[in-house]
Parts: C-alpha cells; sequence; structure tokens
C-alpha cells in the first residue's frame, strides 16, 4: 500500500504534520517507537516564553516577540516555518481541538501567566478553554493540595506565588480517605474523580475550606476523560474558579491532549502503528523510497511519497547521544554541532547546547548539509524536537515550535513534488 | 532474561506513559500498573538476588497480558515482559490454580468438545454444570458453542506453501475460519496444509504456566521449523497465536530456532498485503460494519492488513478502532472473579459499538468475538470469513 504521507514520530509534531496531510485529504499513516512526550508535559502549548533568550522577563506577547526572533535568528525553526505558517498552524489546532473534544483557547497576542506546581508562574499562549484563568488579575485565591497526591505541597506553592503577586495566598489539605493500598499518581486520582461518590466527597472538603468566589488551584487531576463534567460541577456547585496546576508525570492535561489528538487522527482516517522504531530506510537519488520497522525479525516496509520525521530530541530519542557524536536515529542525517564543539561552549550563554543540537533544515523543512546548505533528502521534511538552532526548555517554545513545524511539514509533505528550493 | 531484556530495563525513565495505557489501572484501581509490576519491581527483584516474592506479586494475576504497555513505551521497555516471567512465579491459591489449569488447557476442553459437539453444548448449557464451573471458580457466562465441519482442501501441487495454523478457537469453535482461510490462501497460488501442531501456548503463558508453555513452543517449533525447511510459509489467523509464535515463543526459546520461525510466521492478511495479491473482486459492499483491533494484532506491528482489504473490498463504511481492549484477554474474562473486571475493561468498546449503531462487527481473534458479542448483542464476525465471499469465482 502507497501512504501520500509517512509521518514518523507521534509526538505533538507528529500528530500536527499528520492533521494538516490528512486536512487536504491525503492518506497518512503515523509510525512510532511509543507514545510522545506529551504524556509527560503539561498540555500547555508555549510558543515563545522568554525572548531575548537571556531574558528574564517573561514575553507577553509572543506574536511580536516572534517577528523579531525571525529577523534575529534565521536558523531558528520559527525562521524557517514563518510567521505566517505560525499563525496558520495556531488556527487549524484551535479549530481541531474544538472538534476533538477538548476546546483550547488562547492568542499569538498574548501569553498567559501559568502557575506550576512549585508557584512559578511561566508563560504559555495556548491553552485549554477550561484553564483560562488569570492568575495575576485573579480574586483571591486558594492553594489546594489532596493528601493522596505525592509530590504537590500547597503550603510550598502558595509562598512562592504569594512572593511573586505581592498577595496573601491561602493553601489548604484536602484529605479524599481513598485507600487502595498503593501510591496513587495523578493519573489515578484523575481516574477516581470520575466517580460521583468521590467527586463528592472532594465538593464537600472543598466547601469546608470556603472557597466560595475565589480562584482554587488544584492539581491536574479533576478526570481523565470527563474533566469538563468534574471541573463545571465544582464550580458551580461551589460558586467558585478551578485552575488546574500541570503535575508531575504522568501528566493528565498531556494525557487528555495526546489522547483526543490521537482518537481524532483516526476518525479522520489516519493509521497508526505504535510500538517500533523506524530503522530502516531506502534512499535514492535523494529521496526517501520507503522507511520499515523491523518486528519479528522481519522488516515491515512503509512506502509513501513523502515522509515528516518528528521523531523528537535526546529524549524522544530521536537524537542519541553516543561518545563522541549525537545522530540522528531514522536517516542518520548530519547533526548541526559536534558534541566536541558542544562541550567547548556549554557555558554558552544562549542556553543548554545539547538542546540546541538537532537536524538543519531549509525554509522548506528538507533537511540540509549544515555545511553546504544542499538538500539531503528532498521528500523529508523535518519538525519537532529533531530540529536543531533552538532551546525549547529556556525559550518556552518546546510545543509551539512542535505545533508549527509539525504542520507545515504535514502541509508540505501533502504537497509533494518538491526538489531543492 | 535475554540481555535485550536486561539493557531494556534501563531505559525506563519511569514516565509513566504505559501506566496511562492500562486497560486494567483505569478500571481497578488496586492494580498498580505496568511501571510498577514491571521495570520498578524487576530492578529490585535483581538488587534482591531475585529470590523471594513480594506481596505484591498477587496482583500479577490481573495482569490480562494485553501488551498496551509495551507499545506505550517511548523508550523500547517492554513492561508486560516481565509480569509473564514473573506471574509464573506465584503459588496462587489451590483452587484457583485448577480452575486456571482448566482455562489453560483449553485445547483439551476443546477436543472432547468439538468431537462431541451436542454432548458438550448440553453440558456447558445443564445447570449443574454450570454451578460446578461455578465453584472451581469460571464465570457463568456463555462458553464458546463446540463445532465440528470437515475442511476441504485442494490436493494440487504447487510452487508457493502455506501450512495454516488455525489455533484453538477456530479448530474447535468456529471451523468456518478455517475453511475460508483454506480458500483465500488457495484462491491466492497456495497448496495448503493444515499444521498437525496443538494449542499455541497462549493460554498457559497468560495463566503462569510458563514452563508448560515453553515445552509445547518446543514440540511445535520443531514441527513448524520441519515445514520451513521445505518451503512452507506459517499462516494464521488468530492475532494471539500469531504473536505468540512470534514474541512469546522467542521469550521462551531465546535464540536461533525461534528467531527462524518467527521471520516465516504471517497473519493472513499481512502476507495478501505483502504479496499485493488480491483475489477479489468487489462486488455488492456491506453498508457498514465495525472493525475491532485485537491487542494482540496491535502488538504484531503489522498494522491492520485485513481491516484494510475489507475497507477496499467489501464494506463501504468501515469503522478501524483499536482505541479499546474488550476485557477478555483470552481466559482472563471466564474467571470469576475477573468476570465484573473483564466486562468494565470492555465497557467502552461495547459503548462505542452500540453508539455506531452498526450490525456488524468484524474482529480477528476469536475470544474478542465471544466477549463483543457478550456485552452488545451485536453480531461479530472474522474478516476471513466476510472476505471469502468476495473471491473472484473465476479461479
Ligand atoms: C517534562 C517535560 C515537560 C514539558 N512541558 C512543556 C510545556 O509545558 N509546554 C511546552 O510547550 N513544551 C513542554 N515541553 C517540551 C515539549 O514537550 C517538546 O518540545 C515537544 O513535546 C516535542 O515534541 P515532538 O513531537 O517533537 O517530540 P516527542 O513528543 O518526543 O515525540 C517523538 C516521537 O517520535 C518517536 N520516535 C523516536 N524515535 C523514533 C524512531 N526511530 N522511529 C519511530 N519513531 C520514533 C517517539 O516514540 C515519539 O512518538 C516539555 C518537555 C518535557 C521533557
Ligand atoms: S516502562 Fe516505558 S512507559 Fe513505562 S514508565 Fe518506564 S519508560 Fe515510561
Ligand atoms: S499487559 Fe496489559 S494489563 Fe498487563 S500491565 Fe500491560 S497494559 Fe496492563
Amino acid at each position: 500500500m502507497m501512504y501520500d504521507v509517512v509521518v514518523i514520530g507521534a509526538g505533538l509534531a507528529g500528530f500536527s504534520a499528520a492533521l494538516a496531510a490528512s486536512e487536504s485529504g491525503k492518506k497518512v499513516i503515523v509510525v512510532a517507537q511509543g507514545m510522545g512526550n506529551l504524556y509527560s508535559a503539561s498540555g500547555y502549548i508555549d510558543f515563545l516564553g522568554y525572548y531575548p533568550t537571556t531574558s528574564s522577563k517573561p514575553v507577553l506577547n509572543p506574536g511580536k516577540a516572534l517577528e523579531q526572533l525571525i529577523v534575529e535568528k534565521t536558523d531558528h525553526p520559527y525562521a524557517r516555518i514563518g510567521k505566517e505558517n505560525i499563525s496558520r498552524s495556531f488556527a487549524a489546532f484551535i479549530k481541531a481541538s474544538r472538534e476533538m473534544g477538548l476546546p483550547y483557547t488562547g492568542s499569538l497576542e498574548t501569553n498567559l501567566l501559568m502557575p506550576t506546581a512549585v508557584g512559578a508562574l511561566v508563560p504559555t499562549t495556548l491553552y485549554p478553554q477550561s484553564a483560562e484563568k488569570d492568575v495575576v488579575f485573579s480574586r483571591e485565591i486558594v492553594v489546594v493540595g489532596i493528601k493522596e497526591l505525592v509530590d504537590f505541597y500547597p503550603a510550598y506553592a502558595a509562598e512562592n506565588l504569594e512572593r511573586q503577586l505581592g498577595r496573601k495566598i491561602r493553601s489548604v489539605w484536602v484529605d479524599l480517605g481513598l485507600n487502595v493500598g498503593r501510591e496513587l499518581n495523578s493519573y489515578d486520582l484523575a481516574l477516581t474523580l470520575e466517580k460521583p461518590d468521590i467527586r463528592n466527597r472532594l465538593i464537600l472538603k472543598l466547601k469546608e475550606a470556603d472557597v466560595q468566589n475565589k480562584l482554587v488551584l488544584i492539581p491536574a487531576v479533576l478526570g481523565v476523560n470527563r474533566w469538563q463534567e468534574v471541573i463545571s460541577e465544582i464550580e458551580e456547585k461551589l460558586q467558585c474558579q478551578v485552575l488546574e496546576i500541570p503535575t508531575l508525570p504522568p501528566s493528565v492535561m498531556g494525557y487528555r491532549l495526546a489522547q483526543s489528538f490521537k482518537l481524532y487522527l483516526k476518525k479522520k482516517g489516519v493509521e497508526f502503528i505504535i510500538g517500533f522504531p523506524v530503522s530502516y530506510v531506502k534512499c535514492t537519488d535523494r529521496r526517501c523510497e520507503e522507511v520499515g520497522i523491523i518486528a519479528n525479525e522481519r522488516v515491515k516496509k512503509i512506502k509513501g511519497y513523502n515522509y515528516c520525521l518528528a521523531t523528537g530530541g535526546i529524549l524522544g530519542e530521536g537524537l542519541k547521544v553516543l561518545p563522541d557524536e549525537i545522530k540522528e536515529q531514522v536517516f542518520n542525517l548530519p547533526i548541526k554541532k559536534s558534541k566536541e564543539q558542544l562541550l567547548n561552549d556549554f557555558f554558552n550563554s544562549e542556553g543548554q547546547p545539547l538542546s540546541h543540537a538537532g537536524v538543519m533544515v531549509n525554509d522548506n523543512l528538507q533537511p540540509v548539509n549544515p555545511q553546504t546548505q544542499a538538500v539531503i533528502l528532498t521528500n523529508v521534511f523535518v519538525a519537532g524536537a529533531t530540529l536543531a538552532s533552538y532551546d525549547p526548555f529556556v525559550e518556552k517554545s518546546g510545543n509551539g515550535v512542535a505545533l508549527a513545524s509539525g504542520y507545515k511539514a504535514g502541509v508540505l509533505a501533502a504537497k509533494g513534488g518538491f526538489s531543492d528550493e | 532474561m535475554s540481555k535485550g531484556d536486561e539493557r531494556n530495563l534501563d531505559h525506563c525513565l519511569k514516565c509513566s506513559t504505559c501506566h496511562t495505557q492500562c486497560p486494567v489501572v483505569a478500571n481497578y484501581l488496586a492494580f498498580p500498573g505496568p511501571k510498577q509490576l514491571g521495570p520498578e519491581l524487576e530492578r529490585l527483584r535483581l538488587a534482591r538476588g531475585g529470590k523471594a516474592p513480594f506481596e505484591i506479586d498477587e496482583a500479577l494475576n490481573y495482569c490480562t497480558n494485553c501488551k498496551r504497555c509495551d507499545i506505550a513505551c517511548p523508550h523500547g521497555v517492554k513492561p508486560s515482559y516481565y509480569n509473564i516471567k514473573n506471574k509464573a512465579k506465584l503459588k496462587g491459591k489451590s483452587l484457583n490454580k485448577f480452575r486456571d489449569w482448566i482455562l489453560a488447557h483449553n485445547v483439551w476442553w476443546g477436543k472432547i468438545g468439538s468431537q462431541i459437539p451436542s454432548l458438550t453444548n448440553f453440558g456447558l448449557k445443564f445447570p449443574l454444570t454450570r454451578l460446578s464451573m461455578g465453584l472451581v471458580g469460571v464465570a457463568n457466562r456463555h462458553f464458546p458453542k463446540y463445532e465440528k465441519k470437515k475442511v476441504i482442501i485442494s490436493k494440487e501441487k504447487k510452487e508457493k506453501k502455506a501450512l495454516y495454523y488455525a489455533g484453538c478457537y477456530a479448530s474447535y469453535n468456529e471451523p468456518q475460519i478455517i475453511q475460508a482461510a483454506v480458500n483465500i490462501l488457495e484462491a491466492c497460488g497456495y497448496q495448503v496444509e493444515l499444521a498437525p501442531a496443538a494449542c499455541c501456548g497462549t493460554p498457559m503463558v497468560s495463566n503462569g504456566l510458563l514452563e508448560e508453555a515453553g515445552k509445547l513452543a518446543e514440540k511445535n517449533t520443531d514441527i513448524f521449523l520441519k515445514y520451513i525447511q521445505q518451503g512452507f510459509k506459517i499462516i494464521t489467523t488468530c492475532s494471539s497465536c500469531g504473536l505468540a509464535l512470534k514474541e512469546e515463543y522467542a521469550h521462551m526459546l531465546p535464540g536461533e530456532k525461534s528467531n527462524r520461525l518467527r521471520k516465516n510466521i504471517w497473519d493472513l492478511f499481512e502476507i495478501l498485503d505483502e504479496e499485493g495479491i488480491l483475489p477479489f473482486s468487489s462486488s455488492q459492499k456491506i453498508a457498514k460494519a465495525y472493525y475491532h483491533v485485537p491487542c494482540h494484532l496491535k502488538a504484531q506491528g503489522i498494522g491492520v492488513p485485513a481491516a484494510n482489504l475489507l475497507k477496499a473490498i467489501a464494506i463501504k463504511e468501515l469503522i478501524i478502532e483499536d482505541s479499546y481492549c474488550c476485557g477478555i484477554s483470552g481466559t482472563y474474562g471466564f474467571k470469576k472473579e475477573k468476570y465484573a473486571l473483564s466486562m468494565a475493561i470492555g465497557g467502552p468498546l461495547f459503548q462505542d459499538i452500540k453508539e455506531s449503531q452498526v450490525p456488524l462487527v468484524i474482529t480477528d481473534c476469536g475470544t474478542c468475538k465471544l466477549q463483543i458479542e457478550h456485552g452488545t448483542g451485536v453480531t461479530v464476525n472474522h474478516p476471513a470469513v466476510i472476505l471469502e465471499n468476495y473471491l473472484k469465482k473465476t479461479q
């Protein structure tokens, strides 16, 4: 079977590529070693939180900062993607998120500051509608901890928030009285809160904590699939506002996005083979002809006209750090910086150089040779954390780059017929 | 434990992605889940020299071996591998052991049953039998009907040779699948023989009888390799048999033999897809159907070849779903203490099927079929049985 677009990788970049390609009616398959990083990440899509990277002040208008970045850093993935395509991916995602029943909201003109589990405030651009709550200009805040959930200390978060917001913030513990004989993580708690009796217990405890007319900050455990119901029930019954705080992995907010997105793509006819790394490729004449996974000592070949490479960075295993080099795992594409060079400028103020390493691309997101800029594979489009020349952690741009580059890669792969440019 | 599996252990970053994909965790909170039972406990076991079992090991009984954790892991760890290995070391209550033994030896029931189907079918319905089954811990649910049928095979010698391994379900409960598979293979130009092998061992593996399963695997492997040497491809139509021969055998008997074996195991529709042969004609399509992807098909990494064929040839609107585990997991759902859990796991699938308002569900796995029919009342068929009707008449 011949696919129009073969997407390698099932993270946000891969999903975004699959979305773009399927929107133009193409036959799409996603092949991945495993699930992407969304299950560990917050589910927020940060476009640009800090710029210049050395700045400690959060970016308030990411759109404007992006325009500046595109002019100043011509190698940055955002410069390769272009402002128009960034806006396009933004709009496409919002539309898709509504259709998948997990409506996201936000604007490229504003970053919202979101509280983290330790009470820091971090800028983000796209977030679930249920999280559209402004901590900075909010009414009185109560931070709620759940006794059953380890690793979240409401007093600690409250204290840090107090310092930043310059006002008194109360914290309380609630005990749901769950005793299942093992330590529960956020996903487990989210499962239990879908059960009416346990949800009622939480509501009762919150009532005792006097949260009426207040903004309740609570770890993101308010339901895995029925969170809308859980959140609105609490808000209605207690006449309060609820904002979930992302937790340590497994991240329920990331889970919701990953699961809904995947299901949505499936309903659009996108096929998935997850569980095996792409470990075979056949390329001739600067074109990828087929890729394959090795399952059971046999290569299962997957053929497409065009390919999106969205295998993530070092953490996602798209890039592998070897003793004296970094390797791109699927096509063995050259990496922009050798590790030696990297170690040399380890103290570079621009951020952690390891995360700058990656595959260098042209404006069509085709992989190029870092020295000569010659296109290496004309029908492969690279997206997400595999890309070189940016630091998702320092800039706070991880999911934004994944979404926008994935979308552009998907559009280009669907269009096809590329040579060099 | 093979080298590869030990290395895998170090790859676990404790991200808990696997935990969120486990259908048992989602329905039974006390179940510790794949991350803890698999890589975490295994590390502890290694640190303690692997001797004393942990109290928590009892929970291993609740792992359905669906392998959804394995394919979810971003870092190539396979938690189910450790679960199977350690489950085999459990002592367990003697009564449940007896019951598990009965269920693990479904081939034995199958043989008696299909020899005298009327007797067994009567026997399984008979209240006293049901009561005594209840006493040994078998859930009071519909049992598969036992059926016997003569398979018609062409004697003609051909270049392409297929050894068709039907597995227990098709052999004893739905021989139509065998005939359909044989007809399809013959239409693809194969000389077909039926495999003289017994059960693949999956029920034993999931009931913790690893040693016995290993012996069976060895015996079967030798039989299959003889045929492979003569140029046969081994064809399966049951997803769990297929996965066992491809993957489970390699775990039980690591080495050259099982590698040679797994290279020659093909799902019927996988081989059609690989060879690009389409002996079908697309006449009168069925309006709408639902294809349930069995967990053990998903874990084979071959995509959904049957569904793709069905879509191209036989069905106008085919909903292909791999999001759900049906919950039966072979013999799991037949156990009294797990019946309710098994039905709860299947709940979202049953609901999705009912909401889709389809008159027909298609799936490759026999026990998935039993569970889906039980949970929805909708007719379930094997893709081979459907596609056989679309074989080109002129051959
Ligand atoms: C803990 C954590 C929290 C974060 N929080 C945020 C946040 O709040 N907001 C934000 O904007 N960003 C956040 N980020 C950054 C962001 O998650 C990443 O930048 C982004 O997820 C990258 O997406 P991706 O699709 O490129 O890669 P990934 O999500 O890593 O996906 C890579 C995919 O490729 C597959 N793959 C790898 N190798 C192969 C192969 N050989 N063959 C086939 N498939 C392969 C993997 O299995 C996976 O499916 C966070 C990152 C981390 C680590
Ligand atoms: S086994 Fe894999 S998915 Fe599970 S916690 Fe470890 S790394 Fe994560
Ligand atoms: S094999 Fe299935 S039931 Fe067992 S731990 Fe993994 S996901 Fe859970």
